[in-house]
């Protein structure tokens, strides 16, 4: 393990802790907002560029591997960032708190390193670590408009909701140790030092129950709705595709990667778990009337159809059918990241110039600015999985089912069909967004207060997403992974 | 020539694209440019029609990408077919298309949301030629979707009315997207194991290849419950007519919508699938041709009925539409079951009826339109004698040549593609025929009943003092041309098979022994409602009977469709009503319950094991 090597490992979390150096610097210093937001844009697009510095695992070193699994994962978490950072720019413009643009930053590229760990361990404690700095992060983001009564209850809630699921974690892999004397994935996949059922099925549940409560499955999903609908929206975008992406990184790694071996003691856990998530989640958004919390639950039936991936890729054997069923499961994250902040951002806009984000302050949207109703409605259709207007929202879930088809069990085939049944009743509360945004009657007489940053994310969100649908042509599938 | 393939999909589009362009600048250019498209469209399609005659006519392909590779499988492309069944449904979305295209030039003359209306016309008339024209099930699949989301904002066109209009015009349009949504989950699921099992969703591919038994009955099942989603036959009808207090259907939105609805895209699109699996998936399934029998048998009667106890003149044709496509259904059904010569013949008729139902029930939608603007009210009580020859002889024609073409009348189009469908199951054995020919008497009776119902009432009914008849030059125009089309129509019986001989060759005949007979029992059953309706004795002394009144009562309620479908609507509401009432937001109650759901997931688990 020579110093080079290390340092070109690791250059995008050495990037991105420069970064962090340089914002505090200047926060002291200089404290000009645009300054903090550039360093920030920055930093991460030379992340990305040093993600692809270095290939392989360094030498004489089993704890890190920087595969194509880590590049594609790392990518798609800096890549949702950037986004999140314009977002950030415009949520806190007006307020006591707008100078301090720059604390935010520094913990969301915290967040970032934490990300890049997770997706190259191949150790559990690297692993374990790289994602509590995702986690820690990100409780102080929820916190940060502290004056405000419902975001420092979201920040209690998420905290104490997430130190359950931690703890929870911990226990989890501590069991696992105990069953297999390693940490590393490798020797952990290999060896067996109890072959006790019970002993592998407890652990098993403590890491199913904490990953659902960082991904937000169905029964674990109480903190999602209060959270989003307390939290600032810049944050909850955050939550919604960054930390989302390095939760499922999480989760794969340590399911897929780590203990595939166990997967008879999990994948029963996971079925269950996906079901309720994508017929309660969906079932539960009909009912809303405020956008952010129909936002949340359509949150919790993504990361439901998400996660088959899990029951796909242990129910084939064949490894071209593995690298695919985990690449259809990449695949409707990246459609995730894309479709959710660009929802989020017009939320945002209607939020920063209604003040609220009652659904009746979505009227005349199309009308009253057509390149924020428009790919609204572009975000929703792709988050309703509607064929070629839904772009990537469709490929993802197309393949999905897919995936669990070509699995053909029993399980999978139920599952292909609750996926698509949820998906219908997403349309419900879909539908009725996009109902409001067509009326022009009654439409808030204020003008929306737009800014050229969201603008710009949302066309090149809604572009990208339309444009990657085709992504088939460039990139097949079975090489994803 | 496969460029003209662009002209009838491009045109649309490009049409939809000027007149958002123009929709700021110049408010009035959009309905010309909205003719103009789809009239090139139209071009396009009879161009190729013609070309489809002769005998050199070969399938027009025009590829455009690949979409999906992967391991092991060939990799889907989205590319456009022109086969003679293709082009004959292009032909009937178009041509009839431009025609309402044309008549609304009037009949939305001034209203608010002009723009919106010419623009989701056109939009239509795109997604309906895409879906016909696809040659790989994806494509078809965007179509089909396209055509949804039109009728969505189409039906729901009305919804800036004050009050209670604008209400049922938006929850209509909602109905109708989530009921036929429901059944495209059929087409999704089909398309993605027909994918899995032939590794394509490419036509000339899935029909070079063949399916284990199950699975071909699994893929056809679910194709068969999306094409019935789309024309709302049993049990999926509430979305295009509901009865009469519920009143949230397609009916809500204008009626140049519903007869572009019924005659020319939506529905038909349902029918156009099933005729494209029978060409594609050898079926031999004994459970799925019943299925497919049984359904459109059922349906047919019951909405017969249901149109006969109804009032409402759309809502009589939209049950009358449901009940004319279970024709189609059913001729498609016996296509599938039998092979050889019957089967073609019987897919022929089925194609014939298509044709026929289009250009009668356009004619009759439009009828009924003109004299919807002209009088403002939907029930034939209050519209009595508004056609009569001395008023309004156009209107006249309009229903008296609709009416007797849709109760199946020598010398009207709807006589020879009725009894072509009758005779075909006539001549084959076996059950399944003697179910269709059974079905398909019993409705022709039916359907001749509420025929001279309407014609009564439309027509003969005294009249009431009414003003002068205001002119509209186009509508007339429309309503002629669709009248002279029904008169001479029946030709079309010998052009049919030579453009279908792609397929193979036979004849569409009619056995004229069992059709005079049939006539003439028709004939006199029209007599008959025509004698009944006119005299208030008999009319009260049938209607006052018990078992007639239970009966009607029940038709009027379209057989209690509606309230299950409600039912299990608010059984599902009430569910997510209970799971949120756990939502409290509560830091100790979601604690308590997270250690609760904990140790039932363990118990699940190791259950599990």
């Amino acid at each position: 393990m020579t110093f080079e090597n290390t340092l070109s490992a690791f250059l995008p979390v050495y990037i991105l802790v420069g970064g962090i150096v340089l914002l505090l610097l200047s926060d002291v210093f200089v404290k000009k907002r645009g300054v903090s937001f550039g360093l920030t844009v920055v930093t991460l697009f030379s992340a990305i560029l040093g993600v692809y510095a270095y290939d392989g695992a360094l030498p004489g070193d089993g704890n890190f591997f920087f595969g194509i699994f880590y590049r594609n994962f790392a990518t798609l978490t800096l890549f949702a960032s950037i986004f999140v950072a314009f977002l950030i720019y415009h949520d806190f413009s007006d307020d006591m708190l707008s100078w301090d643009l720059g604390v935010v930053y520094t913990l969301m590229l915290l967040a970032n390193a934490g990300g890049l760990l997770v997706a190259s361990a191949t150790n559990l404690i690297p692993l374990y670590i790289g994602f509590e700095l995702m986690a820690i992060p990100n409780y102080g983001m929820v916190a940060y408009k502290s004056k405000e009564r419902n975001a420092s209850e979201a920040a209690m809630k998420i905290f104490i909701l997430g130190a359950l699921a931690t703890s929870l974690t911990v226990f989890g892999l501590s069991l696992l140790y105990g069953a297999t004397g390693s940490l590393q994935f490798n020797t952990v996949v290999a060896s067996i030092v109890s072959d006790v059922t019970a002993l592998k099925l407890l652990a098993s549940f403590m890491l199913v129950a904490g990953v659902s409560f960082k991904l937000g499955l169905v029964p674990f999903h109480w903190w999602i709705s209060d959270v989003y609908a307390g939290a600032p929206v810049s944050i909850v975008s955050f939550m919604a595709a960054t930390t989302k992406v390095i939760g499922f990184t999480f989760a794969f790694q340590l399911f897929l990667k780590a203990i595939p071996n166990w997967s008879d003691q999990w994948v029963f856990a996971f079925t269950v778990l996906t079901i309720l998530t994508m017929i309660i989640g969906n079932a539960l958004g009909v009912l809303q009337r405020r956008v952010m919390r129909i936002m949340a639950y359509s949150s919790i039936a993504q990361a439901g159809y998400i996660a088959v991936t899990f029951v796909n890729y242990a129910l084939v054997s064949d490894s071209n059918d593995k690298s695919f069923a985990l690449a259809a499961g990449f695949i409707q994250l990246i459609a995730v990241v894309l479709l959710k902040i660009s929802a989020l951002s017009v939320v945002l806009i209607v939020v920063k110039s209604y003040g609220s984000d009652d659904l009746s302050n979505f009227r005349g949207l199309f009308t009253s600015n057509p390149i924020v109703g428009l790919s609204f409605m572009f975000a929703l259709m792709g988050l309703m999985g509607v064929p070629l207007l839904g772009g990537l929202g469709f490929l993802g879930k197309f393949l999905i089912v897919l995936a669990a088809i070509e699995a053909n069990t029993a399980i999978s085939w139920t599952l292909a069909i609750v996926l698509i049944t949820g998906s219908v009743i997403s349309i419900f509360y879909y539908m009725r967004i996009i109902n409001e945004v067509m009326v022009k009657e009654d439409a808030p007489e204020k003008p929306l207060k737009t800014s050229v940053l969201v603008n710009f994310v949302l066309i090149v969100l809604t572009l990208t997403n339309l444009g990657l649908m085709f992504m088939g042509e460039v990139i097949p599938f079975y090489k994803l992974f | 020539m496969s460029e003209i393939i662009l002209f009838m999909v491009f045109a649309p589009i490009l049409g939809v694209l000027l007149s958002l362009l123009f929709s700021p600048i110049a408010k009035q250019l959009t309905k010309w440019v909205a003719l103009l498209s789809i009239l090139v469209a139209a071009a396009a399609a009879s161009t190729l029609a013609v070309f489809s005659l002769s005998d050199s006519w070969a399938p027009v392909t025009l590829g455009f990408k690949d979409y999906i590779k992967m391991a092991g499988i060939p990799s889907p492309t989205l590319q456009l077919t022109a086969d003679s069944l293709g082009v004959f449904m292009a032909c009937v979305a178009s041509i009839l298309g431009f025609l309402i295209a044309f008549f609304s030039v009037e009949y939305m003359e001034g209203d608010k949301h002009e723009t919106k209306y010419w623009i989701f016309l056109q939009l239509f008339v795109f997604g309906m030629d895409l879906l016909v024209l696809a040659s790989d099930l994806i494509l078809l699949f965007v179509g089909w979707e396209i055509v949804g989301l039109c009728s969505f904002a189409l039906i729901a066109h009305y919804f800036y009315k004050d009050g209670e209009d604008g209400r049922k015009a938006g929850l209509a349009g909602i109905k109708a997207f989530v009921f036929t949504h429901l059944a495209d989950l059929g087409l999704l699921f089909g398309i993605i194991l027909l994918f899995n099992q032939v590794g394509s969703v490419d036509f000339k591919t899935i029909s070079s290849s063949t399916l284990p038994e199950n699975n071909l009955t699994l893929v056809s099942t679910a194709l068969f419950i999306s094409a019935i989603g789309k024309s709302a036959l049993y049990p999926f009808t509430p979305w295009l007519s509901s009865p009469r207090h519920v009143d949230v259907d397609a009916m809500q939105g204008p009626t140049t919508v519903s007869a572009l609805i019924h005659a020319a895209t939506m529905v038909k699109a349902g029918v156009y699938l099933v005729s494209r699996v029978y060409l594609l998936l050898p079926i031999t399934s004994d459970t799925v041709v019943w299925t497919v029998i049984l359904v459109p048998s059922i349906t047919a009667v019951l909405t017969a009925f249901s149109a006969l106890a109804a009032i409402d003149v759309k809502r009589i044709l939209a049950y009358s539409t449901v009940s004319q496509l279970s024709y189609m259904f059913m001729a498609l059904a016996l296509a599938i079951a039998e092979t050889g010569e019957h089967s073609l013949q019987a897919f022929l008729s089925a194609q014939f009826h298509l044709v026929s139902h289009a250009i009668f029930k356009s004619l009759l939608f439009l009828t009924a339109g003109y004299l919807i603007h002209l009088y403002h009210s939907r029930d034939i009580t209050e519209l009595s004698g508004t056609a009569s020859w001395n008023r309004d002889p156009i209107a006249f024609f309009g229903i008296v040549f609709g009416c007797l073409s849709l109760a199946g009348i020598f010398p009207f189009i709807g006589f020879f593609s009725k009894e072509s469908i009758i005779t075909v199951s006539a001549e084959i054995s076996g059950n399944f025929a003697l179910v269709v020919f059974w079905s398909a008497i019993t409705t022709a009776f039916v359907t001749a009943l509420y025929c001279s119902k309407l014609i009564y009432y439309l027509v003969f009914s005294d009249s009431e003092e009414r003003g002068e008849l205001h002119s509209y030059p186009a509508m007339r125009v429309v309503i002629a041309v669709l009248s002279f089309l029904v008169l001479v129509g029946g030709l079309f019986q010998m052009i049919l098979p030579s453009f279908f001989s792609e397929y193979g060759d036979t004849t569409l005949h009619i056995d004229w022994v069992e059709s005079l007979v049939i006539l003439v029992l028709l004939l006199l059953t029209m007599w008959v409602g025509l004698i009944i309706y006119d005299s208030e004795i008999l009319y009260s002394t049938i209607s006052g009977n018990p078992l007639v009144r239970v009966f009607a009562e029940m038709s009027r309620q379209g057989f209690y469709l509606e309230a299950i479908w409600k039912g299990l609507w608010l059984a599902a509401l009430k569910f997510a009503k209970r799971v949120r009432y756990i939502h409290t937001g509560d830091l100790n109650i979601t604690m308590f319950l997270v250690a609760l759901m904990s140790l039932v997931m363990t118990s699940v688990i190791i259950g599990g094991l």
